[in-house]
């Protein structure tokens, strides 16, 4: 056997334009043309953004989390198409199922990208390497659709390995590789070296990671403090993170931009009404209830504000997300009277068991908590069966300014 | 009005009553003593709207009348006079002076207007009953500690009283832990409930200490009004409007497991575990096996205490966590040498009581989840 039995195998998993491809597949006439999933652009006024857009697209110059007013500028004649969650992540959950077929050990990292640890699984497989590819095989024969799939010794190499080649890539870092294949990478490829820091480099003369490879520990502790020895290992292609066990959730939320910003708080609070009910019903979907609630606030000069509470106990109904959420946001406001809001979120987090205080009353469960449990779970057998648009709460109608 | 007193019993007379003045009020004339002479006799009152004190001495009156005079300076003012009798009086509509008998010391105070004072809620009454001082202060005692402070749940903000006529039981609650003292009414009255808040019950124990005798309490419902009348001193509160939640359902009745235990031997072991204690690892342990507890803690960020202590326990092992602040709160109000705690299982909750018959008290506590 060619392979010590300490050596590890990670696979990284991007699937391509991942809705944008959904779209294309599901209607033929969309295939070679460029497709942008997001909110309406509006004839170039939308302010939401892209959320993906298909490699035609790309060529535009478009790319994902780009306001949509820029990509409908850049590309008018695009097919601009808003986000089909439900029909995304029913696809996402068929690749998910084929990639557990590899290994337990899988990190979901979004709908449509993973880490795998096959160090366990490999030899059902043959090589890791015929691992890898029956993986990215099986996902096009019963998707239809690409992925771009790398396989390295850790969770950072791997990564930069599916980016390698992407689409439709497949690419193979071995031990013996990662020095020359790291060499010629630009120094932004590591792990949190973004434009500041990229740029701090830079004025050093460090431009790309084999020039970072030629900095003691030391002078990168020096200057980065603990970040610095991260730097000195990644440089290296050493990174002993673990591929972090499926399916923990550890927040829910969920945010709303205006179409116009706002300033009057009761439309505010309609939308935090609206964020709460969301996360709330997303909750109980999962059986989570968490500790924190929190608000995101971002103003019309774009600056973001979270703001935290603990409410007491876990929570997971609307009326206790939302008192929380409101109590937040009047807070933030008066001391941020004057300016316009441009978005608003909900999130609930802090989901782990912790030894707690029990409470004498089952009350606290007061009759009120008592009913609003029976309201929402009714709600949720509602919604169930005929979808989410039928009901919801008065209150959350969002009345123009 | 007119008249002189002793300086150190009118003092002291003034500082029982300060408890009432509003400390952050708007309506100035709360920060006020409505000082009242008439024959023989001078009352000072004050109140916050929700809580008033009238207490009175016995002394010479020259002059009857009333003036409202600012608390806190009256106070001080009487507090460095030197002379061990004073004298005070209403020189204008609107100002008082103070003076030493020597006359060597003088003060000039402006007096608030009369008018503005509000009105002394009368003395209406649908119960009246009786009970012992020393028995009133050991309920309060014994329960004021378990008291809610948290305002989002104001009926728990104060003890409640009630009465089957002859009995009263005071409890306080909190959501986590329950306290419970149970005593007998001089006399017979009606049935009675009544929540007191936590500030009339601060300020009646305060008042009480030193005092024998018996305590007057009238109940007027339709006024949601108490009085308690000791010696020459009335203090009177508004009452916590809202139902106190069924108390009696949170009280186990029937345990699968007692311990009895030297009181001291189990409050000193948990003491000694706070020393390791943190926010995030609160939780003591309480592991009882046969004539045997571990009382232990482990705090991950900071390490572990153990701490054993004898028992007298025959029933199956069982480890439970409680907050050790609840337990040390309730074990310092159990003044019997032995107690009891019984337990049901590491959820359920544990109850309290002293070994002796004598004693009155039952202390629930819910359990922190292990």
């Amino acid at each position: 056997m060619p392979y010590a039995a300490s050596e590890r195998f990670i696979i990284h998993i991007d699937m391509d334009a991942f809705f944008a491809s959904v779209e294309q597949r599901d209607n033929p006439s969309l295939k070679n043309k460029p497709v942008i999933v997001g909110s309406d652009p509006k004839q170039g006024k939308g302010r939401g953004v892209v959320a993906a857009c298909s490699y035609e697209a790309r060529k535009y110059g478009i790319h994902s989390a780009m306001p949509i007013s820029q990509a409908y500028k850049k590309c008018p004649g695009a097919v601009f198409l808003p986000v089909d969650m439900d029909r995304y992540l029913k696809v996402s959950e068929k690749i998910f199922n084929i990639i557990n077929d590899f290994s337990p050990k899988v990190q979901v990292v979004s709908v449509d990208e993973a880490f795998i640890d096959i160090s366990g699984s490999w030899h059902l497989f043959g090589t890791p390497e015929d691992a890898a590819r029956r993986l990215k095989e099986r996902i096009k024969t019963e998707t239809l659709l690409n992925a771009s799939v790398g396989l390295a010794p850790n969770k950072f190499l791997a990564k930069l390995a599916s980016e390698h080649k992407k689409p439709d890539g497949f690419f193979v870092v071995r031990p013996e590789e990662i020095k020359c294949f790291l060499e010629t990478l630009s120094i932004d490829k590591i792990y949190g070296i973004g434009g500041k820091t990229a740029e701090l480099f830079k004025s050093i003369g460090i431009h790309n990671v084999k020039d970072l490879a030629g900095l003691s520990a030391d002078k990168l502790v020096e200057k980065f403090g603990k970040s610095g020895l991260r730097f000195y290992n990644l440089a290296r292609g050493v990174d002993n993170s673990e591929v972090e066990a499926a399916g923990i959730v550890k927040s829910v939320s969920n945010e709303y931009t205006f179409e116009k910003d706002i300033s009057k708080n009761e439309t505010a609070e309609a939308v935090l009404l609206k964020l709460s009910d969301k996360v709330a019903g997303r909750l109980r979907k999962k059986s989570l209830a968490g500790r924190n609630v929190s608000v995101k606030i971002r103003l019309e000069n774009f600056k973001t504000y979270t703001r935290t509470k603990q409410p007491g106990g876990k929570v997971n109904t609307v009326e206790e997300i939302y008192s929380a959420a409101r109590s937040l946001f009047r807070d933030f406001r008066r001391s941020h009277k004057s300016k316009k809001i441009r978005l608003l979120g909900v999130k609930v987090d802090n989901f782990k068991d912790k030894k707690e205080q029990l409470k004498l009353f089952a009350e606290e469960n007061s009759q009120e908590h008592k009913k609003n449990i029976r309201l929402d779970n009714a709600v949720d057998k509602i919604r169930n069966k005929y979808g989410d648009g039928l009901i919801y709460r008065a209150g959350t109608e969002i009345r123009d300014e | 009005m007119k008249f002189t007193a002793n300086t150190a019993q009118f003092s002291e007379l003034l500082t029982g009553v300060l408890p009432a003045v509003s400390t952050r009020s708007t309506l100035p004339s709360l920060s006020h003593f409505l000082v009242e002479a008439k024959s023989g006799n001078v009352s000072i009152y004050a109140t916050d709207l929700e809580i008033g004190i009238e207490s009175s001495i016995e002394t010479n009156v020259e002059k009857e009348g009333a003036a409202t005079l600012p608390a806190r300076r009256l106070t001080d003012i009487v507090g460095v006079i030197e002379t061990e009798d004073f004298a005070l009086a209403q020189t204008t509509e609107s100002q008082c002076e103070i003076k030493s008998t020597d006359n060597k010391t003088k003060f000039k105070v402006m007096a608030g207007e009369r008018e503005e004072f509000p009105v002394i809620p009368e003395l209406k009454e649908d119960i009246s009953v009786e009970i012992d001082v020393e028995r009133l202060k050991e309920g309060i005692e014994k329960t004021i500690f378990s008291v809610s402070r948290d305002e989002s749940r104001y009926v728990l903000c104060g003890i409640f009283l009630e009465s089957d006529g002859e009995n009263l039981n005071m409890i306080s609650t909190d959501g986590r832990r329950l306290s419970m003292f149970k005593t007998k009414l001089e006399g017979n009255s009606k049935k009675f409930k009544a929540i007191v808040p936590t500030k009339a019950t601060s300020i009646l124990d305060r008042a009480l200490a030193g005092d024998e005798g018996k305590v007057k309490i009238n109940i007027c419902d339709k006024e949601n009004q108490i009085y308690f009348s000791f010696g020459s001193t009335v203090i009177y509160s508004r009452l916590i409007e809202g139902d106190y939640p069924n108390y009696n359902q949170v009280i186990p009745e029937k345990s699968t497991r007692t311990v009895t235990v030297e009181t001291e031997a189990i409050y000193k072991a948990t003491r000694q575990m706070t020393a390791v204690t943190t926010k995030s690892s609160l939780a003591v342990k309480y592991k009882f096996a046969k004539n045997k507890a571990v009382v232990s803690v482990n705090a991950p960020e900071i390490g572990s205490g153990t701490s054993s202590i004898d028992v007298e326990y025959g029933g199956d092992e069982i480890e439970i966590s409680f907050n050790p602040e609840y337990v040390i709160n309730m074990l310092k109000v159990i003044k019997s040498q032995k107690m009891n705690i019984d337990m049901t299982t590491a959820i359920n909750p544990g109850k309290f009581t002293p070994a002796s018959e004598d004693e009155s008290y039952t202390g629930v506590i819910m359990p922190m989840r292990p």
